[in-house]
């Protein structure tokens, strides 16, 4: 009589814990695979069978790697990239969400429409053209090749606009009373009260750029301006066979930006769940 | 109420000064790198040329030729084959996770969900890097060994025209779901309470709740999720640039991945903006469709 319950309380913690668990060392193992791998420098032709710990753990591949001409560059490309275009993301958008949340102006809700719109229309579209304008500014190969394109993306416009429709109206007003220019109310006034909205808006666009495949492809063809994924799409197929090498630099690329994230963390899973918010 | 203050422009013509002010800058951007390219990518879908022979204008001959053409046509299945495959198992898969995960403690909750959330800090490049070597067709390959403890045989995941799509749906869903899950534990947390004990108070089992409360009020983020998966999903390409390059024999070839083949490798960028068009005509219909059709409203 008191068993069946008591076990089906068991067997429910069981699932509850068990499943999720499960899920997360599938998430996790492929990253203890590659760890594993990159200490090692031929893995598959090696043994039979196969040797999942390295006997002999070498460095020689990460070093290789570090040899590699242009791996640093491509690593301060990302983050330089990344970085530029967030910041002027935060300022441009916010100033465009801002506009729209407390100005009254002919074509607005025109605008706002139209803008919006964009959130929906495919890369493949516009990257070709994009292309063109870009080789025609003589931008090809160049910083802002890379970064003026991505600030055109309108979800940050939309989502600002919805956070600084929150802000009272009334301070607004009173700083302008007390002799504070339209821009300097938004400097000293909006943008510090929308931090919140500003961090989670920051944080995306980062993680965005940071992954990027597509734009920086096509417009960085020469090798010192390339991302850290183009550098590695290609730096991959250089050692087709030698899987300790391409682990060790998989590794390079993803620690850096690791710690960031362990360290912020839930501002991460709040800026990445950004596009679920609804209003 | 501000009170009108001494200025040499009428006080509304300024405001919208100052508003239009604010806005030039992304307007600008806006104009030239999304604007711009979408009306460009029209025309060019009524040229033929390419990068470097320049374009001519032919009507609309390219829309006949891709509904002619049986890579397009392919790449067109293949594509509505990954998001039918991507977006009813994530969806499943992460929805049925997010109730557990609710129910755990809240320490076990972080941890859970820092797991699930490794894969969305790395670049697609770098994750295809390490799938590839765990794709390895040889028989001490990482996946052939883990489903050789089952008794399944190696494969070729990834050389398989039958399996590609299946290998590559499943790296998508492993990269992605983490996303799923944290959007559905989002949705779950605005369920308000009370709800959840009135339920209990009429004593109503964890099927009926699970049925009649939480499913309903997860409307809006299902919703969400289907839409967008639809949205991205129709999108794919990075995936398929590393894994395969559309192989084998086009056997995972995307509309994504053949527009950037004919734009930049084979100078047909009419033809190139023809399927962009219509890809997003697909999408625009589909996602006209889903909202229109599909309940978020919360009875």
């Amino acid at each position: 009589m008191d068993l069946a319950p008591k076990l089906y309380r068991v067997a429910t913690r069981v699932v509850i814990y068990g499943v999720p668990f499960l899920a997360s060392v599938a998430s996790i193992a492929p990253f203890v695979f590659m760890v594993l791998i990159s200490f090692q420098h031929t893995f598959f032709v090696s043994g039979n069978p196969a040797r999942w710990i390295p006997r002999q753990p070498t460095i020689e591949t990460y070093l290789a790697v570090l040899e590699t001409p242009n791996f640093l560059r491509w690593v301060f490309n990302s983050l330089f990239v990344a970085s530029t275009v967030t910041a002027m993301v935060l300022l441009i958008q916010s100033m465009a969400g801002y506009v729209f949340a407390k100005k009254e102006f002919p074509g607005r809700e025109l605008l706002f429409v139209l803008i919006l719109s964009g959130i929906m229309i495919p890369r493949a579209v516009t990257v070709i053209p994009a292309f063109f304008i870009v080789k025609d500014l003589g931008l090809l190969n160049s910083y802002p090749g890379l970064i003026l394109p991505p600030l055109a993306m309108p979800l940050g416009v939309f989502l600002m606009r919805q956070y600084m429709r929150t802000l009272p109206s009334e301070l607004l007003d009173a700083s302008r009373i007390d002799g504070c220019s339209e821009f300097g109310t938004f400097w000293r006034i909006v943008l510090p009260l929308s931090k919140p909205g500003l961090a989670v808006l920051g944080i995306y666009t980062f993680m965005e750029q940071w992954r990027d495949f597509l734009w920086p492809l096509i417009v960085a063809q020469k090798d010192v301006l390339k991302t850290l994924p183009v550098g590695l799409s290609v730096f991959h197929t250089e050692f087709r066979t030698d899987y300790g090498v391409q682990m060790a630099a998989v590794l390079l690329s993803i620690v850096p930006f690791l710690i960031v994230f362990l360290f912020f963390q839930r501002y991460f899973i709040k800026g990445m769940t950004v596009g679920a918010l609804k209003g | 109420m501000v009170a009108s203050q001494p200025c040499i422009l009428p006080r509304r013509a300024r405001q919208y000064l100052t508003a239009y002010g604010f806005l030039t800058p992304y307007l600008a951007l806006y104009i030239t790198f999304i604007l711009l390219p979408v009306l460009w990518s029209f025309y060019l879908s009524l040229c033929k040329g390419g990068l470097l022979s320049g374009t001519e204008f032919v009507g609309f001959q390219n829309y006949i030729k891709a509904w002619n053409n049986s890579l397009f046509i392919r790449a067109l299945q293949n594509t509505a084959y990954y998001t039918l495959l991507v977006v009813p198992l994530a969806m499943f898969s992460s929805l049925t996770l997010a109730l557990l995960i609710d129910k755990m403690a809240p320490f076990w909750q972080n941890v859970v969900k820092s797991a699930l959330f490794l894969p969305m800090v790395s670049s697609v490049v770098s994750l295809s890097i390490i799938w590839k070597a765990i794709f390895i067709p040889d028989r001490n390959g990482p996946l052939n060994t883990l489903v050789g403890v089952f008794g399944i045989p190696p494969q070729n995941w990834l050389g398989n025209p039958d399996l590609v799509i299946p290998s590559i749906v499943g790296f998508e869903i492993w990269r992605g779901y983490g996303f799923w899950v944290i959007v559905f534990l989002a949705g779950l947390d605005a369920i308000p309470n009370d709800l959840y004990e009135a339920a209990r108070v009429d004593g109503a089992n964890a099927w009926h709740i699970l049925t009649r409360i939480t499913l309903p009020l997860l409307r809006p983020t299902f919703l969400f999720l289907l839409v967008m998966g639809f949205i991205w999903n129709f999108q794919l390409f990075d995936a398929v640039y590393m894994l395969t390059a559309g192989g084998p024999a086009n056997a995972s070839a995307t509309v994504v991945w053949y527009v950037y083949r004919n734009a930049f490798h084979f100078e047909n960028l009419g033809f190139a903006a023809t399927m962009g068009v219509l890809l997003l005509f697909i999408i625009l219909i589909l996602t006209v469709l889903q909202l229109k059709y599909i309940p978020s409203e919360v009875d």
